[in-house]
């Protein structure tokens, strides 16, 4: 422990990260939290609307990724092309993309430009008009990207995962819509869901060189004319009923090396044991000194490697194993050692070597996060989307601090349950005999 | 989400000045100790972190075709084990520090990079000494090293992404290095030894051939004393220069399709010799490139194949960044393969016969020199520039010189590179879907099989 504490004293001790954020919100219900960094002559606007394939009903997914590619288009005073053609003249970055839980737009720019970046963001917000002649050959755009992710053995197996992982969470449902939907998008649909892109159900997000009294008056200037218009998100939390067993897919495509990838569903931010996810996966699947790594791939060689990673952002999510066998024959085998070294964790206490090694990476990566203000202002975008506050990673950061290898014990017996696997492979294609 | 461009051409925006500089005071030093080994440091003391890297100037066009991968291998299994550590000891010393760590080689250099808390500097110091000047190249290290690398390179046959770019390059390149990736193929990767490895790091990890930049929290003149005290007893040796390309452009047309049923979307690329980052006209021709096809939504390409006909989500063209003579490559991935492909020819024809506009010019030029903040804020993007800065010989003056010769580079530069650098209807082309040839209509050209 007195390793960990001292990280933290150094962070802390070094640059306190709360002194340098501050926070108000307009009128219209904008939430602004600005980061200063005066390190360097540029700024990182960010904003985050509180929507995404989360809040989308069925028939509609999709809708947010369509949504967010046609909000670059047409607004009342810009029109397509000049928001990219603006920002491209004054060597700015940006993009904007969509997620389970959010749409974020971003643009990483010169100090003396980051009031182009608010303007152009403000006519996003509350300004885009979606002419008839602009959607088709976006849709068509959109649908080629959604062709993509058919061509790709390994999304075409991680799509597939996740449907058969939710039966009744929107979790289900990729964040680019299914072929369907996609197909059947029409401008009004776009149209309806603009409701939802209104400074009520944002996060405006400024990290960089500022001064707060800047960022106040530019806030006002160019959002505060906006009219918000509280949404109330849909709470699925509870939504996905306890799994009644295990559940698995076989995808075969024309690949050359199998994929196994297995799941089990892990608490979200209202369990008091949701922080101890992240610090077992490190354990079971992080670096060369994990231990499904050392089973799998250095002492039993069945696979070349292993990596595992717990998901949660708000709602329970999973705990994902991607393992690259060695060949399809030895899945079974694989899947057993797995769940061997998971019986172990319920049985034996880690060690306070692997759960230390564990924090210090933690603690380290928190530090080097920081390093880049888009970074860090997506952090504290993220976290205030989805958790209602932006100091929910650093409490988080906190919680893992004090992670025991009780809890890691407690937290395995409740989840890692043969009847909570969820198992996707993806096969190489059988050949035809000749 | 629109396809990512932050380009290749990005880490040439930034340029780093001495610290007596004129129009940028950065602290910046570049050293050397008596045995060549070159020191280049850029303090920044915002956070208690410190990115580390010893750079080789050798990487894979180093390595014989038939053992490609080689260099790669050498450089990752400088991390699994010493003459001190095992890798297990290795990894456990680093994993403990909350390090992050990595190595591996491209085709202009091998690298060994860390990203440390300041407080452990020492050590990583300690650490990035004994794996360069003792690595032990253990043999169970090597089979599993050469496996996990193996199976990469399976798995990049699967995507079709990097297919057509795998057949693309040995279309291309031919029997030159470039031909096979970094990492090798399936076929030269198991023809790999460990006594390929021993002397490829004999031959190219010497100090003459080596630097080592150091960002962060950090006091030039005492990392100097530090590496010195580590560094100081390595022997330099001779380093021998690569073999460019002796490669011409086709005559016309060449095609290579791959007919794939099972796809709903066709995946192309296409192209032709390109130049090297050390060509005069590197700087005409990287902004005629962004022009071109350089962001998807405003780009030549990106509006002609994606804005106004919706053929595709991305679409783009751009000029490899090597020291030997890479490639100019333009890509689509579309289900109307017929007409984005007379478009992308259409605009490129355009760009060679007409060249570019004023307005375009100068809002490439804006581009370039406007993002340079940008570049410049994150300690991992100073490493990333300073080691190319130093790599491609651009000196530690480049930041200031760079915004002047994009500045000054007039549109007549830029029409030039247009006309000499690219080669209408002399490209070499992969095309892979649910397609036959005779779903297509390219009348000039010659199919390979």
């Amino acid at each position: 422990m007195n390793i960990i504490l001292s990280l933290l004293t150094l962070l802390a001790s070094f640059d306190p990260l709360e002194s340098r954020v501050f926070e108000f919100r307009l009128r219209n219900g904008l939430q602004v939290i600005g980061y200063i960094d005066t390190s360097a002559p540029v700024v990182s606007v960010n904003v985050y609307y509180r929507v995404g394939s989360y809040d989308e009903p069925p028939g509609l997914t999709g809708i947010s990724h369509m949504l967010e590619h046609m909000s670059f288009k047409h607004t009342d005073i810009y029109k397509p092309g000049d928001f990219d053609r603006m920002l491209d003249s004054v060597g700015a970055f940006n993009n904007g993309f969509t997620s389970t839980y959010y749409t974020g737009y971003y643009e990483d720019i010169a100090r003396e430009h980051w009031g182009l970046a608010l303007k152009l963001e403000a006519a996003r917000m509350g300004r885009c008009i979606f002419p008839d002649s602009e959607f088709e050959s976006e849709h068509q755009v959109v649908a080629e990207e959604r062709r993509l992710q058919d061509n790709r053995p390994s999304s075409v197996l991680w799509e597939n995962f996740e449907a058969i992982a939710w039966l009744a969470h929107p979790h289900r449902n990729p964040t680019i819509g299914w072929p369907d939907d996609v197909a059947n998008f029409t401008v009004e649909k776009v149209r309806a869901w603009y409701q939802h892109y209104n400074p009520a159900n944002a996060v405006l997000v400024i990290a960089g060189d500022i001064r707060p009294d800047e960022v106040k008056t530019m806030a006002q200037k160019y959002f505060g004319r906006l009219k918000g218009r509280p949404i109330n998100r849909y709470d699925y939390y509870y939504f996905e009923p306890e799994p009644a067993g295990e559940r698995r897919i076989i995808i075969r495509k024309r690949v050359s090396v199998p994929t196994l990838l297995i799941g089990y569903p892990t608490p979200g931010i209202r369990d008091s044991l949701y922080f101890v996810g992240d610090v077992t996966a490190r354990i079971l699947g992080s670096g060369r000194n994990s231990r499904l790594y050392r089973t799998l791939v250095l002492d039993s060689g069945l696979a070349t490697s292993v990596s595992v990673w717990n998901s949660v952002e708000k709602d329970p999510g999973l705990m994902y194993f991607w393992i690259s066998p060695k060949s399809e024959t030895l899945i079974p085998r694989i899947e057993h050692l797995i769940t061997r070294e998971l019986e172990r964790m319920k049985t034996e206490l880690v060690t306070g070597l692997e759960l230390q090694r564990v924090k210090n990476q933690t603690i380290a990566g928190s530090i080097f996060e920081r390093d880049d203000i888009s970074g860090i202002a997506y952090l504290i975008a993220t976290a205030q989307i989805t958790t209602g506050s932006w100091r929910s990673f650093l409490d988080w950061m906190q919680q893992v601090e004090k992670t025991t290898p009780e809890q890691i014990q407690q937290f395995c017996q409740k989840y890692f349950q043969d009847h909570r696997r969820i198992v996707g492979m993806l096969l190489p294609e059988k050949r035809e005999a000749k | 989400m629109k396809p990512s461009h932050h380009p290749p051409l990005l880490l040439l925006l930034l340029g780093v000045a001495t610290a007596v500089s004129p129009l940028f005071s950065l602290p910046v030093t570049r050293d050397s100790l008596n045995n060549g080994l070159i020191i280049i440091t850029f303090e920044d003391h915002r956070l208690p972190i410190v990115d580390l890297a010893l750079i080789c100037r050798s990487g894979a066009v180093f390595e014989p075709l038939p053992k490609a991968g080689t260099a790669s291998l050498c450089a990752q299994m400088l991390l699994r084990g010493t003459k001190n550590f095992t890798a297990d000891s290795l990894a456990a010393l680093l994993d403990f520090l909350g390090a992050s760590y990595s190595a591996d080689a491209d085709f202009d250099h091998s690298l060994v990079q860390f990203r440390l808390l300041s407080k452990d500097l020492g050590t990583g110091l300690d650490i990035l000494a004994d794996i360069v000047l003792n690595p032990a190249f253990p043999e169970p290290e090597f089979r599993l090293v050469r496996e996990e690398q193996l199976t990469a390179a399976r798995r990049a046959w699967d995507n079709p992404g990097s297919l057509v770019t795998l057949e693309f390059d040995r279309m291309l390149f031919g029997d030159h290095r470039y031909s096979l990736p970094v990492r090798g193929d399936t076929g030269t990767i198991p023809q790999i030894t460990l006594a390929d490895l021993h002397q490829f790091h004999a031959t190219h990890f010497v100090p003459n051939n080596c630097f080592i930049v150091a960002v962060g929290d950090i006091s030039p003149g005492a990392l100097k004393e530090e590496i010195t005290r580590r560094f100081a007893g390595w022997q330099p040796g001779p380093v021998p220069a690569p073999e460019p390309p002796a490669l011409k452009p086709p005559e016309k047309l060449r095609v290579k399709l791959i007919t794939r049923p099972d796809m709903n979307q066709t995946y192309i690329q296409f192209g032709h010799l390109g130049i090297s980052v050390r060509d005069p006209d590197l700087i005409p021709v990287r902004l005629m490139s962004y022009i071109l096809g350089g962001p998807p939504l405003s780009s030549r390409l990106g509006l002609a194949v994606r804005e106004y006909a919706g053929l595709a989500y991305d679409v783009r063209c751009w000029f490899d960044r090597r020291l030997l003579t890479g490639a100019f490559r333009a890509t689509v991935q579309t289900s109307k393969p017929q007409i984005a492909i007379e478009k992308m020819f259409a605009e490129i024809d355009r760009m060679a016969q007409t060249g570019a506009t004023p307005r375009e010019l100068q809002k490439a030029k804006n581009y370039f020199t406007g993002s340079f903040p940008l570049t410049y804020s994150a300690n991992s993007g100073k490493l990333d520039q300073l080691i190319s800065f130093e790599l491609y010989g651009y000196g530690m003056d480049w930041f200031t010189r760079f915004p002047v010769l994009v500045r000054t580079t007039t549109l007549e530069q830029i029409n030039t590179a247009a006309r000499n650098r690219l080669f209408p209807g002399r490209y070499l082309m992969v095309i892979l879907g649910n397609i036959t040839r005779d779903q297509l209509n390219l009348p000039d050209a010659e199919w390979i099989e």
